[in-house]
């Protein structure tokens, strides 16, 4: 597995999933488990679930705090079923300085599947509200969505690096006239 | 009509070349099944019963006469020399081949026109009045409304992989000719007190398995908000409509779960807090940009009275003439003109039965040169399958009506009972239960004395192959449903439905009745109507007043 940025590129990616009972099977960037986590001695990206981040209190939340010393960096992941209640409470999360979020710097979106839309909303609400950091999406997107998807706010892209042959790449830039979903001002007719 | 721009160009060539190259790889196994599908249906693209099926967009039902002749060349090249007009006013090929699709998008680009979004699981052609801009009595015309909306809706980033389909329709009156409030959003164009335009916005209406009116959510829109408010409606159900249940998965079912107040209220906190006063407001600019696409056409100025007296003089001398003006022209804002309606529903030509809704490429071609001529080069398509000239002269109508016979386009049915809206049924979609057009055939068949037509007035009969409802029977005020018994169809009838202002659902006549008792079936229940009926009772109205009851008793009897 590869990530692949919005601008065609494959990029060099550290980051790593902390192994957690509800990870999707199919999640294709390396996992680590908690205890190898607290011997290493670097200290890796991490991707944790979105829920667990967002605890407050009790065992996870002192888990989280473990792991944010023993990390550089905090990403989240959620499934596309998450709601926008939830991404605004992790944006708050993210500007507050007690908690691990704070400065949030990847959200990862899993796809369960290709008709599954919901993905697209929840990164254009990402945007909306104002969240500069990573999208990041995995799971079963298509080529044919990947410039719906940019457009929506996604960034980066987990894809199998046997889909990268051939021209996979020239779906970035597909139908690029179109309209991006946000401004009057980008209708054809008000250009 | 609106000019597609250098912008809309762009876009539709590169779609054309995006399809073409998904094809290409769906063709060598590159693109699995599961992410074509959705893919070639967002082209407009079925596989059919007996061949794939293509939807062709008509914006609004909006056709230029160099659009028509176009759709004519391509029937006869790449199909079988005959296109079939849909409710959501685009127009479908029976028989096009697979491969040679984007040849097909190709040349539809050529003349501005496309196949995008006309089926899959996003926001569908807008549809509206097809006397829009011509009627005395509009508040604003629809259509540079439904213009803002189609740029906005093509190729919406965010809304190409809803729970559901999504079909959206404007008005501009108070009747209601589009059918609104059984759409996912209708929009009506209203006034409030300040005399400032703005939308009533109805969510949640939709017929197929489980028909539901739509609710008012929003009494008055500020136009300007047009946009922010739908993108915030089409957000709450993209996350919130089920996707579990193709069944349950429009909006109609999301709002009827939440319940009115509850489903408002998500949209209002995601207008507010997001879109509301952003880049999606519209300014008076684009406004007035907007109906700089639709300005009035260069109307003569005629002399009524003389015009008045030279039609009567044609209409006192010509009986079939005098029909087709009563049934199927409407009036005109603008004094001498008036508004052509063109059957689609001839019935029987030389014992053959047409379709309802089809046109031949020959009819087509001659279509566009008679639009040219008395129309000022424009023709539209309506919910009821039938074309509109929107704009004829008072004075042309006797040789539009003769040039218009000898194409076999001037039955003078519109509104009767064989004035039909009718799906494509068992013999083409693969998603049927039954058959219509033989149903049709013996309806016409039976009910060929154009005087009881006209006596029995104004009589919306739709029918429908299977529970998806395409064509709508749910609102016809005669509605008739195909259904599997056993591999043998069989027909339900139910009465009484509507889909104007006064949208309701028809009530279910009782068991469903066999293919050879439709017509029959239709007579008895006609026959009651004539009988009970009051003076100017309209068919809907004695309905209403009578319910099913003595229907059911005289079908039925004991049985």
């Amino acid at each position: 597995m590869v990530v692949v940025n919005r601008h065609s590129q494959v990029t060099e990616d550290n980051w790593t999933f902390v192994e957690v009972n509800n990870l999707p099977t199919d999640v294709p960037l390396p996992q680590i488990c908690l205890s190898e986590l607290l011997h290493l001695n670097e200290r890796p990206d991490v991707l944790v679930p979105m829920t667990d981040a967002l605890s407050q209190s009790g065992l996870v939340a002192e888990t989280m705090s473990l792991i944010n010393n023993h990390s550089s960096r905090i990403g989240v992941w959620c499934a596309t079923d998450t709601s926008t209640e939830t991404l605004d409470e992790l944006l708050a999360a993210s500007k507050n300085a007690d908690s691990v979020l704070l400065g949030l710097d990847l959200v990862l979106i899993h796809v369960p599947a290709f008709a599954d839309g919901r993905g697209f909303s929840l990164a254009m609400h990402l945007r909306q509200q104002g969240y500069e950091g990573e999208i990041r999406m995995s799971g079963d997107f298509g080529r044919d969505q990947l410039a719906y998807l940019t457009r929506s706010g996604v960034d980066t892209f987990v894809v199998a690096e046997q889909e990268l042959k051939g021209d996979f790449m020239s779906s970035f830039d597909a139908l690029e006239s179109a309209q991006q979903g946000r401004a009057a001002s980008n209708l054809p007719m008000f250009r | 009509m609106y000019q597609y721009n250098h912008a809309d160009q762009a876009i539709v060539d590169e779609r054309v070349s995006q399809f073409r190259d998904q094809t290409r790889r769906y063709l060598t196994g590159e693109l699995p099944d599961e992410q074509f599908l959705p893919l070639r249906l967002q082209n407009g693209l079925y596989i059919q019963r007996h061949a794939p099926m293509l939807r062709i967009a008509i914006p609004y039902g909006l056709l230029a006469t160099y659009q028509l002749r176009k759709l004519a060349e391509i029937t006869r090249r790449y199909d079988r020399g005959y296109g079939h007009f849909t409710t959501r006013t685009n127009i479908q090929l029976n028989w096009p081949k697979l491969e040679e699709v984007p040849d097909i998008l190709a040349e539809l680009a050529s003349v501005q026109m496309h196949a995008i979004q006309t089926s899959g699981n996003c926001i569908r052609n807008t549809t509206t009045d097809p006397y829009a801009g011509i009627n005395k009595d509009e508040i604003e015309d629809p259509r540079p409304y439904c213009e803002i909306i189609r740029q906005w809706s093509t190729f919406h980033p965010e809304f190409a992989f809803l729970p559901r389909k999504f079909k959206i329709a404007v008005i501009g009156t108070e009747a209601d000719r589009a059918a609104t409030q059984v759409h996912d959003i209708g929009l009506h164009i209203v006034k409030n007190d300040e005399g400032e335009v703005g939308f009533e916005v109805l969510v949640g209406g939709g017929l197929g398995r489980t028909p539901v009116i739509g609710k008012v959510i929003r009494e008055f829109l500020p136009r300007e908000h047009l946009l922010s408010y739908l993108d915030a409606i089409l957000r709450v159900y993209n996350l919130h409509g089920r996707r579990d249940n193709k069944y349950k998965a429009r909006i109609k079912i999301l709002v009827e779960s939440l319940g009115v107040p509850a489903f408002t209220k998500l949209v209002e906190a995601e207008w507010n807090a997001h879109s509301k006063d952003g880049e999606l407001t519209l300014t008076e600019d684009n406004f007035v940009k907007a109906k700089s696409y639709f300005t009035e056409p260069d109307y003569e100025q005629i002399d009524e009275l003389a015009s008045q007296a030279e039609l009567k003089k044609q209409l006192d001398g010509n009986k079939d003439f005098a029909n087709w003006y009563q049934q199927n022209t409407v009036s005109h804002k603008v004094a001498g003109y008036r508004g052509v309606v063109i059957s689609l529903k001839a019935g029987l030509v030389d014992g053959k039965f047409v379709p309802p809704g089809d046109v031949t490429d020959a009819q087509m071609d001659t279509l566009a040169d008679l639009a040219d001529e008395y129309s000022f080069g424009e023709i539209r398509a309506t919910h009821q399958q039938n074309l509109v000239f929107a704009d004829v002269k008072q004075s042309d109508l006797y040789a539009l009506w003769e040039a218009l016979t000898a194409i076999n386009l001037a039955r003078a049915n519109i509104n009767t009972l064989t004035d039909m809206i009718v799906c494509p049924g068992f013999d083409y979609c693969s998603l049927a239960n039954a058959t219509t057009h033989n149903i049709a055939e013996q309806i016409n068949r039976k009910f060929d004395q154009v005087d009881y037509l006209y006596d029995l007035g104004k009589i919306q009969l739709n029918m429908s192959g299977c529970m998806n409802a395409c064509a709508h029977h749910h609102v016809g005020d005669i509605g008739i449903l195909g259904v599997d018994k056993k591999g043998e169809h069989w027909y339900q009838i139910s009465l009484g439905g509507s889909s104007g202002s006064d949208a309701k659902l028809g009530n279910i006549l009782g068991k469903a009745v066999a293919a050879e008792e439709v017509a029959d079936t239709l007579q008895t229940i006609l026959d009651v109507y004539v009988d009970q009926r009051e003076t100017e009772e309209t068919f809907n109205d004695a309905v209403n007043r009578l319910g099913i009851k003595p229907f059911k008793e005289a079908v039925y009897g004991g049985r």
